[in-house]
């Protein structure tokens, strides 16, 4: 009897330790190379693979311009930024800023304005490099970096970047003069239906809580016209949509110029005539069938699993993430509830090193860009999981918004406003402790 | 306790199930040890095959850019459907076998953006995102070789720039399907490889292009074909090494999501809701029911154990000879879902066949084409249930009495 119990401690302990890699819970996969974003979740029953598989087909293939002659996947533009999901979640993965002489594909430019706070009153919220034939886009922008020398309180000096975007051959008039421009990398598409499936109260907990450790991370309280009630924001880069089938619904209207049942109007601002007057491939034209498909695909797509954790330094690094308090905000670990649809996702332990909260991350990082009641200075906490793969999908390690910070230390460096305490906590490390802490979110 | 598993291969072995209705039976069942060891031999025998119809492949394109002329490119054409139809039958190996999933990229990728390889028509359509859609590999003055095919595949990490494996040499040999007539597949002429009266331009690049990725194909498909051979092969010693139970489980997920997830899933359903030739796998030949018709009889023949390569039957203990021990109601109930698929996959070629093409068997306005694939679909979402409620561990003990 006492070595069955032994054996029960040792097959406990085993199994704990096991799962710490797991990041995804059981959705959880063990892929490091170029398709490590890209695999449907471990858990996911052989049925609803099928509709991952589906899903994935209308997340990559490129839709075309009204009227085709035989697809139900027309009705792109007039005025868009990709044609395809994955013209720009490339490999599901994550978006970059242009390299010089390139034209801007994974990333796109919001348009904010002080002034009415509703964007351009010519070219709206967001600026349109591409068009269908016949209708003019809005016009071109290029990118150039302005070097940025910031020296810390203690001293120490870094050579940062920062992005100027130049406007030209605009065709509805000149921009505003109050009108701010800011570039939007896409995010990685991994374990967002787990982040949906977090319960709205341990999201209300965490805000509470951090309120007593005097960080102000904040909801971003959203309207729910069909239910009549608030509703938490939990994605995009100010955390301006409450789920992943609105999420989809708007980068379908806003990216690509496709209505859906959820986002029913064209993205045509009202004097640009030829949008206005182009075809519509269908009204709408996602039917709801394939809105459902590509938010069930972008709602399964796996978590990968941590590398490195038995490394000293990697187990050195944890420490210091918490010591310097990385994680008052990158949250470690959440419980999903059971209220997604998708019985794979519910109860499950994760760890996406975010709280889904605003919070202000001071004037460096600001466009002045503000969404809805979000600030120029407030940024949704950035999910880490899977950051570590970033090199291996997609090439490039180029974070933050619009791509500014040249791997994780830049990123970090970044952090201002209510994350200033933690930066200088980084910044006082030395070397070797710097290094571990980048080592452990490299294992993520 | 090992050592049971290496008895002989087939044992009698008295079934419970059977015999608790009253009707004592005796069958042969093979260990799940023996069966997943001919799991392996099946493997490296279909792997032969692929591998043998692509060295045909490979002798008919050279004859066609030795001599090209509507013969030589009808054959090299008629090549390509025989050697896909072998590779379709392997796809059973993937998604439980990672290393196939990792090889399966550069063999049999789609959809293209093919104006990364040759030159396309006006109003082609490709990701906005990619930056190599037009780059026509062909027409640019780059080194074509092996080093650059593989170079360029997936290149600027764009899935749809597919610069190597079948559905490459398919553009080639056929050129894009611009649907001239409702049941017109690629229309390239043999001339695109004349180096003396060249339709197009650049004709000895094309040629180029050609052999060097028929002989990357073949090289992959070598490659594979080691792997699987029983006892050398680094997969094959790697597979054999797992649990008996971990092995099955492999071998029944493979099946199980080739069959309802992509078969049904990404090659018929994404068709039929798009309403769109683009999304047929060969879409420049007009082959797709070819590579349906060989993934739903391969699964059938794998779960069986008796599968062809070099006209000679291969035939061993098979999960369905566990299965039956273990649980014969399910087991009829699986075979008859096997049956009902290949009827029904058999019509849907015959469509085909016939002069209904899969790119039209998928519109709405051919409605008996339309409620045939959808039937298609629903028994092979039947097969992955009952693929799926397969207990591997049970079948790992089935229980052998001599």
């Amino acid at each position: 009897m006492r070595r069955f119990l032994t054996l029960i401690l040792i097959l406990v302990s085993v199994h704990g330790y096991a799962e710490a890699p797991y990041s995804g819970g059981a959705t959880t996969v063990f892929k490091e190379d170029h398709n490590a974003y890209s695999m449907p979740a471990k858990n996911l029953s052989l049925v609803s693979r099928e509709s991952f598989f589906v899903g994935n087909a209308f997340f990559t293939n490129p839709w075309v311009a009204a009227p085709a002659t035989v697809s139900t996947r027309d009705g792109l533009g007039p005025l868009f930024n990709a044609n395809a999901c994955q013209s720009c979640h490339i490999k599901d993965g994550r978006g970059r800023p242009p390299a010089k002489g390139e034209a801007f594909a994974s990333m796109l430019i919001k348009i904010g304005s002080t002034a009415i706070g509703q964007g351009d009153s010519r070219y709206g919220t967001q600026f349109h490099l591409l068009s269908i034939p016949g209708v003019e886009a809005e016009g071109s922008v290029s990118l150039e970096w302005q070097s940025y020398s910031w020296t810390s309180e203690a001293g120490e000096t870094f050579h940062l970047r920062k992005p100027h975007y130049r406007f030209s051959e605009l065709k509805y008039g000149e921009l505003e003069d109050t009108s701010f421009f800011g570039g939007r990398t896409a995010p990685a598409m991994i374990g967002l239906g787990l982040l949906e499936a977090v319960p709205e109260d341990s999201l209300i907990a965490l805000e509470a809580a951090q309120a007593r450790l005097g960080v102000s991370g904040r909801i971003h309280w959203l309207y729910d016209q069909t239910n009549n009630q608030k509703v938490a924001g939990r994605f995009g880069w100010k955390a301006s949509q409450p789920s992943v089938k609105k999420q989809a619904a708007i980068a379908f209207a806003e990216d690509m110029g496709l209505t859906s049942s959820v986002v029913p109007e064209s993205n045509c601002q009202p004097q640009q005539l030829d949008c206005v007057a182009a075809p519509e491939g269908g009204d709408p034209e996602v039917s709801d069938q394939i809105l459902e498909l590509v938010s069930f695909y972008s709602s399964t797509l796996a978590v990968p699993a941590r590398r490195n954790i038995e490394d000293p330094m990697v187990i050195a690094g944890e420490l210091r993430f918490q010591q310097v308090g990385c994680n008052s905000c990158h949250t470690e670990t959440l419980m999903t509830g059971d209220q997604s649809s998708i019985a794979e996702l519910r109860q499950q332990e994760i760890h996406p090193y975010t709280d889904l909260l605003l919070h202000d991350l001071g004037e460096g990082l600001s466009d002045q860009n503000n969404e809805g009641n979000v600030s120029g200075l407030e940024w949704r906490t950035a999910p880490l999981w899977g950051i570590g793969l970033l090199q291996a999908v997609n090439g490039h390690q180029q974070l933050l918004h619009d791509g500014r910070a040249r791997g994780v230390e830049e990123a970090i460096l970044w952090h201002g406003g209510e994350a200033k305490a933690s930066r200088r906590a980084y910044l006082s490390l030395g070397p070797e402790q710097r290094q571990e802490l980048l080592q452990f979110v490299e294992s993520l | 306790m090992k050592k049971a598993f290496f008895l002989s291969l087939c044992i009698s072995v008295h079934v419970l199930g059977l015999s608790r209705t009253g009707f004592a039976n005796e069958v042969s069942v093979p260990s799940s040890e023996t069966v997943t060891q001919h799991y392996v031999v099946m493997a490296h025998a279909m792997f032969t095959e692929a591998q043998a119809a692509a060295a045909d492949l490979a002798l008919a394109t050279d004859a066609l850019l030795r001599s090209p002329n509507e013969a030589n490119h009808l054959h090299a054409k008629q090549a390509w459907v025989t050697a896909h139809r072998a590779y379709s039958r392997t796809e059973v190996f993937r998604f439980g076998n990672p290393n196939v999933d990792d090889w399966e990229g550069q063999v049999n990728a789609w959809p293209m953006d093919e104006g990364l390889v040759d030159y396309v028509a006006d109003g082609y359509v490709s990701d906005s995102g990619n930056p190599f859609a037009q780059k026509n590999l062909i027409a640019d003055a780059v080194v074509l070789d092996q080093a650059l095919l593989r170079d360029m595949h997936e290149g600027a990490g764009a899935e749809a720039n597919v610069a190597t494996g079948y559905h490459v040499i398919e553009f080639l040999l056929w050129g894009q399907d611009l649907n001239l007539t409702k049941v017109s597949a690629g229309t390239r002429s043999y001339l695109d490889f004349s180096q003396s009266q060249c339709a197009s331009v650049h004709c000895d690049r094309r040629a180029l292009y050609l052999k060097e990725s028929v002989d990357l194909l073949l090289a992959d498909l070598a490659d594979m074909v080691q792997q699987w051979q029983l006892g050398q092969g680094d997969y094959a010693k790697t597979f054999m090494a797992l649990n008996v139970d971990t092995r099955l489980q492999r071998m029944l997920f493979g099946l199980g999501s080739l069959v309802y997830g992509e078969l049904a899933g990404e090659r018929i359903r994404v068709a039929m809701l798009a309403q769109s030739q683009e999304d047929e796998q060969s879409c420049f030949s007009d082959m797709t029911h070819f590579a349906i018709k060989e993934n739903v009889d391969a699964v059938a023949d794998v779960f069986n154990g008796i599968v062809q390569a070099k006209g000679q039957r291969v035939a061993g203990p098979s999960l369905s000879d566990l299965l039956l021990a273990n649980n014969a109601k399910k087991h009829q109930a699986l075979m008859l879902a096997f049956t009902k698929a290949q009827n029904t996959v058999d019509k849907v070629a015959q469509q085909a066949k016939n002069g209904l093409p899969f790119d039209q068997q998928i519109l709405l306005e051919n409605i008996e084409a339309y409620s045939t694939l959808e039937l298609l679909i629903a028994q092979l979402r039947d097969q992955a249930i009952l693929i799926e409620s397969i207990d591997s561990q049970q079948l790992a003990m089935v229980k052998v009495m001599r």
